[in-house]
């Protein structure tokens, strides 16, 4: 039993210095970035790399409209309509294996299947395609979560009204799981914008503006892995290596709070 | 007098559990049913067979005929939704939806495919009307049902049955999460609605029960001990399990 009085004073300098220690680092890796990067932030930079962020855009749009209504209808169907027989452990197996996969295994994976197998041209839908399938664990666990919060009460109160399970999915479990449908979207948002190595097999690479999802480009990401392998591929050299990550933060905050503001709208509306 | 329902030899099963044993029971049009007896008698159980709620419990098979206006809904071909929406249902707890007043009671109306906004109107005033409730809620409508009170909830839950036109009302210990002037008000309710509606309601007070109920089955252990007016039960019960459950000598 920890109750001596110098190990409850023990444990409370333990956390409160991992506390500040995890606090400090975050704060020192952002303000890193920003110091470097800021002088390299100019229009010219932007100018350069607005394909980039454009594709970056395109990619977390597209897998997550795909990943999105599988992986929610994937949730429902483990939370509601199962009684956990063995296809549902296998299926919740799976997920969380997936969940584990290096996403250097993805990116071999969509190369081989995506590419060389199906025939795909290296383009953003491929990319959207491997970044959907890496998401889809983060939406279903957090969507999941939110529905095993939900009070039963609620489900047999609506059932109990002639509702159908489907009217009753519809107008009781996804409004009352948004919360954590956000969350999952926020992780996704991150990794999707974050990732490289999954994606850089199949994306291509092209330096002007995307007009369709079945062109090749590249993400913010994988530009950026490009440069730090080889400075010259960019004028500035490593230093807009900085400026890129600078914007990818930037575009990270951003999406997160659009996502929020959305949700926000989303809330206010149904009162 | 009509009977709206009529039980036949129903049995129900947990898995093993034998939980409702031969129930016969007959209930009629515009009468007010008390369900008494200690926890876990089955008469819970028995409420849920009358909209088919046990549907959704893995693992529960039932057996025998529950003929609701003749018709036997005990069967796979008989659509619950149609039953639930003439069987309307309110729960132990409150659950109002995290909606507006207005959306709650419209749920049920909408799902039937109700959509002029006329029509919802009425039903909304007509039903938070016979709930007792309009006065209260009247004024702020579009307002969230979760800033209602515990008791103003459940009469909000009792309209949103309502709004559905039912023919029966199915009410599962409806006042055991309020205070004893909500209760006072829902009892009063509940002998209002009687005049239009046929109320079975599963309740743990006998005091309760003798207050507004015509009729009161007593059930132990899975199996009706005995069924009458609730006169009778209460004065001069036939069985000897029955007085000792009224006169508290067990429960």
């Amino acid at each position: 039993m920890l109750n001596h009085p110098w190990q409850v004073k023990l444990i409370k300098i333990l956390t409160y210095l991992a506390t500040i220690l995890l606090v400090l680092l975050v704060f020192w890796m952002v303000s890193f970035i920003i110091i470097q990067g800021i002088s390299y932030l100019n229009m010219t930079l932007l100018k350069e790399s607005s394909s980039l962020i454009i594709t970056t855009l395109m990619v977390v749009f597209l897998a997550l409209l795909i990943a999105l209504p599988l992986g929610i209808f994937s949730a429902i169907y483990l939370q509601v309509y199962t009684n956990n027989g063995k296809l549902v452990k296998m299926m919740r197996f799976s997920i969380d294996s997936l969940n584990g996969v290096p996403s250097i295994i993805f990116g071999l994976f969509a190369l081989s299947f995506f590419i060389y197998y199906l025939g795909l041209n290296r383009s953003i839908f491929s990319a959207s395609l491997i970044m959907s399938i890496v998401v889809l664990p983060l939406i279903i666990k957090n969507t999941e979560e939110a529905i095993k919060t939900i009070d039963i009460a609620q489900i047999q109160g609506s059932l109990a009204l002639g509702a159908s399970r489907f009217t009753t999915i519809n107008r009781v479990i996804i409004p009352y799981c948004i919360d954590g449908i956000i969350n999952g979207v926020i992780l996704a948002i991150g990794k999707i914008v974050g990732e490289t190595a999954a994606i850089m097999f199949v994306i291509g690479s092209a330096s002007s503006i995307p007009k369709s999802f079945f062109e090749p480009g590249s993400t913010l990401a994988t530009k950026l892995y490009l440069i730090i392998q080889e400075p010259t591929y960019s004028s500035n050299g490593i230093g807009s290596a900085y400026g890129i990550a600078l914007i990818l933060l930037l575009i990270v905050v951003l999406l997160n709070l659009l996502v929020k503001l959305v949700n926000h709208i989303f809330m206010k509306r149904r009162g | 007098m009509d009977n709206i329902f009529d039980i036949k030899n129903l049995n129900l099963w947990y898995g093993s559990k034998h939980a409702l044993q031969g129930i016969n029971l007959r209930i009629n049009k515009q009468s007010v049913v008390a369900l008494i007896g200690p926890s876990g008698c089955g008469k819970s159980t028995f409420l849920r067979c009358l909209n088919r709620m046990n549907d959704l419990i893995v693992n529960c098979h039932i057996e025998g005929s529950i003929l609701f206006n003749k018709v036997n809904v005990n069967s796979e071909r008989y659509d619950e939704i149609n039953l639930r929406k003439k069987v309307g249902m309110v729960f132990q707890r409150p659950n109002p939806f995290p909606m507006s007043i207005y959306e709650n009671v419209i749920y049920g109306p909408k799902c039937q495919g109700i959509t002029n906004k006329k029509r919802l109107d009425e039903l909304v005033e007509s039903s938070l009307k016979k709930a007792a409730l309009w006065e209260d809620v009247k004024d702020r409508l579009n307002s969230s049902a979760l800033g209602l009170s515990g008791g103003q909830q459940q009469r909000l839950c009792i309209a949103r049955a309502i709004a559905m036109e039912p023919d029966v009302i199915l009410m599962d210990e409806p006042t055991s999460a309020l205070d004893p002037i909500a209760t006072a008000k829902i009892e009063k309710l509940i002998i209002e609605l009687k005049a239009n509606y046929t109320i079975i309601i599963v309740t743990h007070s006998m005091q309760q029960a003798a207050r507004i109920s015509d009729y009161t089955a007593f059930f132990l252990m899975g199996e009706l001990i005995e069924y009458d007016k609730t006169d009778i039960i209460f004065a001069n019960p036939k069985n000897k399990k029955t007085e000792d459950y009224i006169t508290g000598r067990f429960g």
